[in-house]
């Protein structure tokens, strides 16, 4: 049987449409707890009605925005091989879902899918989501494999891709805008969807902004003082995007994640007082509250701690990350074990 | 140059006499201004240049068109140009009957008295109050010297002018100082002037007409109004506002009466709130993107402004009315009616796209099964409308 995009069983509608009212409360309050709730109501709904289409769909964006980014690479690319409805959003969802994987691969899959978005679709907005989302994807590809030997031009490369998507985006979000001033002036963004892009798009410059400033030094070939100086500058208009992204959308734990990621940077850059604590209390929200567990955030306070000096909890924290599996951590058991081999060797230097 | 030469041709005469006239210029001959007055007499002509006309056949001498003209004006022209024309009318009166005193006058000096006693005739007939006491006083004198009855055919004029009372006064001098014929005579006309009086016509269908004309008078223009002005408006709207709500629906009452409590009268409460849950599904959201959309509602509610001013007069209800359902021009609606007996429910349903139904449902449930069916039946009808909307929009 054919999946349907809706269904004629009235009680798998209601299911669906309970669950998407969780995803509207996980959205306000960004409490996972909603998402666990949507799922059981979308997983019932697929009970109700295997061909609904809507469920396994929205079961699949739940899967990827509680963490379970893997099944959401298998739910959407299953459901892109099974049908071809919504097949532009459904490929978007997927290139989402390959962003989460963080790795070079997962990115480069995500960048694939996100310009075969571009590259088939005219719907301005979706247009717009796809191409903020290749900016996060090139900002995030600028992470090195191995932090002690950087490529240096694909660091450069990244960056100005990132910059460039990023820069097009904000345009493209003006032409919106003013298309929405003049009458018959054709098809505009709806606000939410421009606000959600421009989160986007201010997280994806703090990210290049603050990756790029980890090896400044050695790329402009400036490694005096005066490079430690710029790298301090440059990770201070990283927060500043981070800390718009945040205005727009505040509880955030990716951009939280970013934020916490900066303010240790900004810590070890400019040494200034405060910040190591800072970024501590800001990752360990997103550990408390935002995204219970979240192996990524463990990691990266000890990576504060190692900075700080404090080895003895950095290799604890290290340790904690390394009992989560690799596959909900979100970072590498290489970079957690070379960051475990750094705090036991009370190397205080970063990258 | 004579001025007749100067007409440009095209222009109209009567526009021209009355430019000349306002400007106070001379006409250059009386008949000119007679053959320029007797082009204007089509009935399409203004009160003003009817009072123009009336003006040159009174200078022409020309007393009974000039009446003529003047009459038309008082006929349709504004309230100042019936007073105008009612100065002129009385002025040209005067000195139509003047003219024919004068006339009759002259015939009576020349002797012949036949001649002047017609003319009197015709001033009792259509001339002033002056100069119809002189007309008569003429017309006794004539009696008088031998022309008789020249009283009895003044009365006998006058009746057939209708001016009843004085015929009547005329005819009661005659009986009083007339010969005994001329009485006989005088008798006989009053005799038949109360049978005319009091004659069926003028009792009964003289007022009917007048009544009926009167009532006519108000619907005719009413009927007027409607067609010039209010269908061109109605279907304007009707325009606008088939585009303007294009994509709404609307969700018609399925109860059979006002107030009905039987099972399935409230179907539409339970469209309205399958709608809402639907809107509420179906709404944009940037986390899964673009779900298409419910067609928004069209509420079949008339306008508050309306209502309110139709609460204050009671004579604004009926245009209420009339622009609530001009208004309301949704380009989906979904009707039907239910029927409960006492142990089954028939529903019938249909979704229309501009008054073309698109899908009808005919269902028939047992009482106990309609209180779990009846949320299914509002959502099937329903997804359909969906189903259908975003087939249209792809």
């Amino acid at each position: 049987m054919p999946l349907e995009l809706e269904t004629h069983n009235r009680e798998a509608f209601e299911l669906v449409t309970q669950a998407l009212e969780f995803m509207d409360q996980y959205r306000d309050s960004r409490d996972v707890a909603r998402l666990s709730e949507a799922t059981v109501r979308l997983n019932a709904a697929s009970q109700k009605d295997p061909n609904y289409f809507r469920a396994r769909y929205y079961d699949a964006i739940v899967d990827d925005l509680s963490g379970r980014r893997e099944s959401a690479v298998t739910k959407l690319t299953e459901l892109l091989g099974q049908s071809p409805l919504l097949a532009d959003e459904v490929r978007y969802n997927l290139g989402l879902a390959e962003y989460h994987g963080y790795s070079h691969s997962a990115l480069e899959r995500a960048i694939q899918q996100f310009t075969r978005v571009l590259e088939t679709v005219t719907d301005a907005s979706l247009r717009l989501r796809a191409r903020a989302g290749l900016a996060q994807a090139y900002a995030m590809h600028m992470i090195p494999k191995e932090y002690d030997k950087p490529d240096l031009d694909q660091i450069k490369k990244y960056r100005d891709l990132a910059l460039g998507a990023v820069s097009r985006v904000f345009h493209e979000l003006h032409v919106s805008q003013l298309r929405r001033l003049v009458p018959f002036g054709g098809s505009s963004v709806d606000s939410s969807t421009a606000a959600e892009v421009r989160w986007t798009v201010h997280n994806a410059k703090g990210m290049a902004l603050m990756y790029y400033s980890d090896y400044l030094p050695q790329i402009e070939n400036d490694m005096a003082d005066r490079g430690r100086e710029r790298q301090g500058v440059t990770v201070k208009l990283a927060l500043s995007e981070l800390e718009k992204a945040e205005r727009i959308k505040g509880s955030d734990w990716a951009n939280r994640c970013d934020l916490g990621s900066a303010t240790m940077r900004l810590g070890y850059f400019s040494r200034e007082a405060g910040c190591y604590s800072q970024a501590i209390s800001i990752l360990q929200e997103v550990i408390d509250r935002l995204r219970p567990g979240y192996g990524f955030a463990i990691y990266e306070t000890g990576r504060v701690l190692r900075l700080k000096g404090d080895y003895g909890k950095a290799i604890e924290r290290f340790k904690a990350a390394l009992d989560i599996p690799e596959t909900q951590r979100d970072v590498s058991d290489r970079r957690v074990t070379a960051e475990l081999k750094r705090a036991e060797s009370k190397d205080g230097t970063f990258p | 140059m004579s001025l007749a030469f100067e007409m440009k041709e095209g222009v109209p005469r009567r526009l021209l006499l009355s430019a000349l006239m306002i400007a106070g210029m001379q006409l250059p001959t009386n008949s000119f201004a007679v053959e320029l007055a007797a082009s204007g007499t089509d009935a399409s002509a203004s009160s003003a240049d009817q009072l123009s006309i009336g003006h040159a056949y009174e200078q022409a001498g020309r007393f009974a068109d000039a009446e003529a003209a003047y009459r038309r004006a008082l006929e349709i022209g504004s309230p100042k140009a019936r007073v105008d024309a009612i100065t002129a009318l009385s002025n040209v009166v005067q000195l139509r009957s003047a003219s024919l005193l004068s006339l009759a006058r002259s015939l009576e000096d020349r002797g012949r008295s036949g001649d002047a006693e017609s003319v009197y005739l015709e001033v009792l007939k259509d001339g002033d109050a002056e100069a119809r006491s002189v007309a008569l006083n003429a017309l006794a004198r004539l009696s008088d010297t031998g022309a008789t009855s020249a009283e009895l055919k003044a009365a006998k004029a006058l009746e057939g002018a209708k001016r009843w009372d004085e015929a009547e006064a005329l005819y009661q001098q005659v009986i009083q100082s007339g010969s005994m014929a001329q009485k006989e005579a005088a008798l006989a006309g009053i005799k038949e002037l109360a049978k005319i009086r009091h004659s069926f016509v003028e009792e009964e269908i003289g007022p009917a007409w007048d009544t009926f004309l009167k009532a006519l008078f108000p619907t005719l223009l009413v009927a007027g109004l409607i067609l010039v002005v209010v269908v061109p408006v109605g279907l304007g709207l009707k325009r606008f506002y088939r585009r303007r709500y294009r994509a709404r629906l609307n969700i018609g009452d399925f109860s059979r009466t006002e107030g009905d409590q039987s099972p399935g009268a409230a179907f539409r409460e339970t469209l309205l709130l399958m709608h809402d849950r639907m809107s509420t599904h179906f709404r944009e959201r940037t986390i899964v993107g673009d779900a298409g959309k419910m067609p928004a509602l069209l509420d079949s509610s008339r306008s508050d402004v309306l209502d309110l001013l139709a609460d204050v007069n009671e004579s604004l209800v009926p245009f209420s009315k009339w622009f609530s359902k001009v208004t309301q021009q949704p380009g989906y609606r979904v009707s039907g009616w239910t029927e409960a007996t006492w142990g089954n429910i028939k529903v019938c349903a249909k979704f229309e796209h501009y008054g073309k139904t698109v899908r009808q449902w005919t269902r028939i449930y047992s009482l106990y099964e309609w209180f779990g069916s009846e949320q299914d039946l509002a959502y099937e009808v329903l997804i359909s409308v969906k189903e259908y909307t975003d087939a249209l929009g792809a």
